[in-house]
């Protein structure tokens, strides 16, 4: 006893604060998420510290004899017995492990999720498998859950026959997008995955390498390509997709002459020396204090494995499964770890770089286009990469639905530059001084764009507040009112175009309250106010506005819950409004008989411009002002028939 | 008045070496900040130059490796940065080093060779590389300040070592 008793103070004298401690570093998979509190080790009395170091890893300091630690989707670590300073490094290994991101695996085509166990403590459990995300699939699950399989649905699921011809546009929405959960042991889920069935695109013929492309037009076939180009083209069934797997140039022809040109290198490798003197300077300093390129920055703490991973596919460069040289990629170079958090600040400048909505996440990696394609960064299909993609992002759905998404369906709304400026995103633009180029409709990539996201919001250049409504100034047909600034942008268009000969729109003049005349006319201003012109939020606060929610609807219709806030009953009594459009129409025939104007059939008044002058021009102008806005006797029901009073006057002389 | 100072590993900042026999490429290779730098690496001292913010990129805090200033006679905004110490494959020290732009990713590529470098052991000035003297056994440069790219922004006389004017020899 007495002997056992000094081997025991021998032992103990061994294991003494004094004794310099042993330096140990578990070095942790990328997937690992935990904190230091999350750690169970033992025996707990040989652990002196245990942290995580600068690179993400943990690191333990011990008293020199062997400890297990256990931490939450590891398999148990085994730490050695080691010498007094010596320094010990050991790997850890998650207890399953299995890819994050399944990309690019097709529509209507096979995928297998496979569970690697990582140890044999893994395969002591039942994995289960649910889905989080995208249309319901059947899922076969096998081996105890260590094997999934199912199948993706059809493109015609999302994207319906027939295709547009050329690089076809692919949003969240329509890319076939799943997510899956696995369960262990436990109430949390162990890893999420994310399987989608082709990369997103713009639509844009700038393209990354490894993207995978779905083309419109199965007779397209590879025609100029760099020499020892590597390119993918692939039929499944009547669908075309094509990857290029080397950067370069190429071209994809169809029999009819229909050319497909594609420039294909990687986010990482693209200088962003846009902003050079001679080049985007401007728009180089704009873009770097917008709320896109700060969407990563701004949430300052990171959590970028955890639940804020699918932030990336929005908030950063790159796309998901994709080897594109965007953020992911990057951070895989630089053995990035982040497991609590990550500070931004701390993020190496080549991640920097990725972070964020970049040039490239718009205009795609890769060069310039040619002049007569650039008009093609307008089409909604461009932001559609982020914000379509319901149910929390649904403004490119609702979008579509709109009136501005059908405005330049028409030639002529497309060719005349007076009916450009408020029918096409271009023409808007130009009108602005914020694009040069007013040729679009010679645009080989014009195509159909209507009044899109680039109109009324400017991703580089003056904007209001966080949604980047562009800022402007009212026409001149409604100077002196008082509004805020998003209905100032849709007076732009929705008011009287400065001393038009004929009112293309009135909506926003009537809700404003007043109204100049074009100086041919008389020149003076009419005013009325009416109740409407204090509504919170102004157009839009009625206009896309939903009760209950904070996001604006972009189909701009109005709600009915929205009137009743302020309206016990219905507002307006039965046929007030159809008798105000009536006596607007036949003031307007009899000016327009006046004049010798012959209106389109079923076309709007302004689709007849009339430079009528005199009496009868001041009465057609007036009686246009309501018969051009549908909604007149609810925007400004004073000075609609006050403004139909002046035309019958003038019409009387 | 005291004076803080931070330290950081340099390690966070820059991609590791991968070494393919005696060949070692850092990719990507250290910067002073996310904005796009042209560097070069003369006796074993990187120096970069910078003229163009990065487009739409917020810079963020400088790499504390580097020490850096306006360069004279240059654009506007034009800087040099100067690393005296920078990244190796190892600690032996024996390596000459070069930037690679060639894969059209900034990479810092690494041989074993020998010759003089800044920090190189010395029995005198004449073992060490030009601009350079021989300082308690090291071979070292003139206290940097950084303001130049080529021997002409320095003036007549004058001669650009290390990204810092000094009298030309």
């Amino acid at each position: 006893m007495k002997r056992v008793f000094a081997l025991a103070c021998v032992l103990s004298a061994c294991g003494s604060s004094e004794r310099a401690a042993s330096h140990l570093t578990v070095a942790l998979p990328a997937e690992a998420h935990f904190a230091p509190a999350d750690v169970r080790y033992e025996p707990a009395a040989h652990v002196r510290s245990l942290r995580f170091d600068a690179r993400g890893h943990l690191s333990v300091d011990t008293d020199g004899r062997a400890v297990t630690l256990r931490m939450p989707g590891l398999c148990p670590v085994a730490l050695p017995a080691a010498e007094p300073d010596a320094h010990v490094r050991v790997e850890a290994h998650m207890l399953f492990e299995l890819p994050r991101v399944l990309g690019q695996v097709g529509y209507d085509a096979p995928f297998e999720l496979r569970v690697t166990p990582g140890c044999p403590e893994a395969r002591t459990q039942t994995l289960r498998w649910s889905q989080l995300e995208g249309p319901a699939l059947d899922l076969t699950v096998l081996d105890k859950g260590f094997v999934m399989r199912a199948r993706t649905l059809p493109r015609t699921h999302f994207l319906p026959d027939p295709l547009p011809r050329g690089i076809v546009p692919i949003s969240p929405r329509t890319q076939g997008r799943y997510r899956f959960a696995l369960h262990a042991e436990g109430a949390h889920p162990v890893a999420t995955v994310t399987v989608t069935s082709i990369a997103r695109s713009t639509g844009l013929g700038s393209v990354a390498v490894g993207q995978t492309l779905l083309v419109g037009g199965s007779d397209f076939a590879l025609g100029k390509a760099p020499t020892r180009a590597r390119v993918e083209l692939a039929h499944a069934g009547d669908d075309l997709t094509v990857r290029a797997e080397s950067p370069g140039r190429f071209q994809l022809e169809a029999p009819d002459g229909a050319r497909v040109a594609l420039q294909a290198t990687t986010h990482d490798k693209t200088p962003l020396d846009c902003g050079r003197q001679e080049c985007h300077a401007s728009i180089s300093g704009e873009a770097e204090s917008t709320p896109m390129s700060r969407t990563l920055e701004a949430l300052g703490t990171l959590d970028l494995h955890g639940a804020q991973g699918c932030m990336l596919d929005c908030h950063a460069v790159g796309e998901p499964g994709v080897h594109d040289g965007g953020f992911r990629d990057v951070a895989a170079m630089l053995h990035v770890q982040p497991l609590e958090t990550v500070r931004f600040d701390a993020l190496p400048p080549a991640l920097r770089r990725m972070a964020g909505v970049r040039c490239t996440s718009c205009h795609g990696p890769g060069v310039i286009p040619p002049p007569e394609r650039r008009s093609s960064i307008l089409r909604v299909d461009v932001c559609a990469t982020c914000h379509d993609a319901p149910p929390r992002y649904t403004h490119v759905e609702s979008w579509r639905r709109s009136a501005m998404a059908r405005a330049d369906h028409l030639p002529a709304q497309r060719d005349a530059a007076a009916c450009a400026r408020c029918h096409t995103t271009g023409g808007f633009l130009h009108a602005e001084g914020v694009r040069v180029r007013d040729d679009l409709s010679r645009d080989a990539d014009a195509q159909t764009v209507g009044i899109a996201c680039a109109a009324c919001h400017a991703p580089h250049g003056a904007h209001l507040a966080d949604s980047l409504v562009r800022a402007t100034s009212l026409p001149a047909s409604v100077a002196g009112a008082t509004t805020d600034g998003v209905s100032t942008l849709c007076a732009r268009c929705h008011a009287p175009v400065d001393d038009a000969p004929s009112p293309a729109a009135s909506g926003a003049a009537l809700w404003l309250g007043r109204i100049t005349l074009p100086s041919a006319l008389g020149g003076e201003t009419l005013h009325a106010d009416g109740a409407h012109a204090q509504v919170k939020g102004g157009c839009v606060g009625c206009h896309g506005a939903r009760p209950g929610e904070a996001k604006l609807a972009h189909d701009f219709t109005v709600d009915a819950r929205t009137c009743t806030s302020c309206h016990a009953t219905d507002a307006q009594p039965a046929g007030a409004r159809d008798t105000l459009n009536a006596r607007a129409l036949a003031l307007l025939q009899k000016a327009d008989a006046r004049c010798g104007t012959r209106p389109a059939e079923g076309m709007p008044a302004h689709a007849s411009p009339s430079a009528c002058a005199g009496s009868a021009g001041r009465a057609r102008y007036l009686a246009a002002l309501v018969a051009e806005d549908g909604a007149a006797y609810v925007h400004n029901r004073a000075l609609a028939e006050q403004l139909l009073n002046e035309a019958e006057r003038a019409l009387g002389k | 008045m005291s004076t803080e100072r931070a330290c950081e590993p340099r390690s966070t900042r820059a991609g590791a070496f991968v070494c393919e026999g005696t060949r070692c490429t850092q990719t990507p290779s250290r910067a002073p900040d996310a904005d796009d730098w042209t560097c070069v690496d003369v006796a074993g001292v990187v120096f970069c130059r910078s003229f163009v913010r990065a487009a739409g990129v917020s810079s963020g805090p400088a790499d504390p490796a580097f020490l850096c200033g306006a360069r004279r006679a240059g654009a506007a905004n034009e800087r040099i940065c100067v690393d005296l110490a920078p990244d190796l494959p190892d600690d032996t020290g024996a390596y000459a080093c070069r930037a690679d732009y060639t894969s059209g990713y900034a990479a810092r590529v690494c041989s074993p060779g020998k010759g003089a470098r800044v920090g190189s052991a010395c029995a005198a000035d004449s073992a060490c590389p030009k601009h350079t003297r021989c300082v308690e056994g090291l071979c070292l440069p003139p206290r940097p300040e950084p303001s130049c790219w080529l021997d002409a922004d320095c003036g007549a006389g004058g001669a650009c070592a290390f990204g810092s004017c000094t009298e030309a020899s």
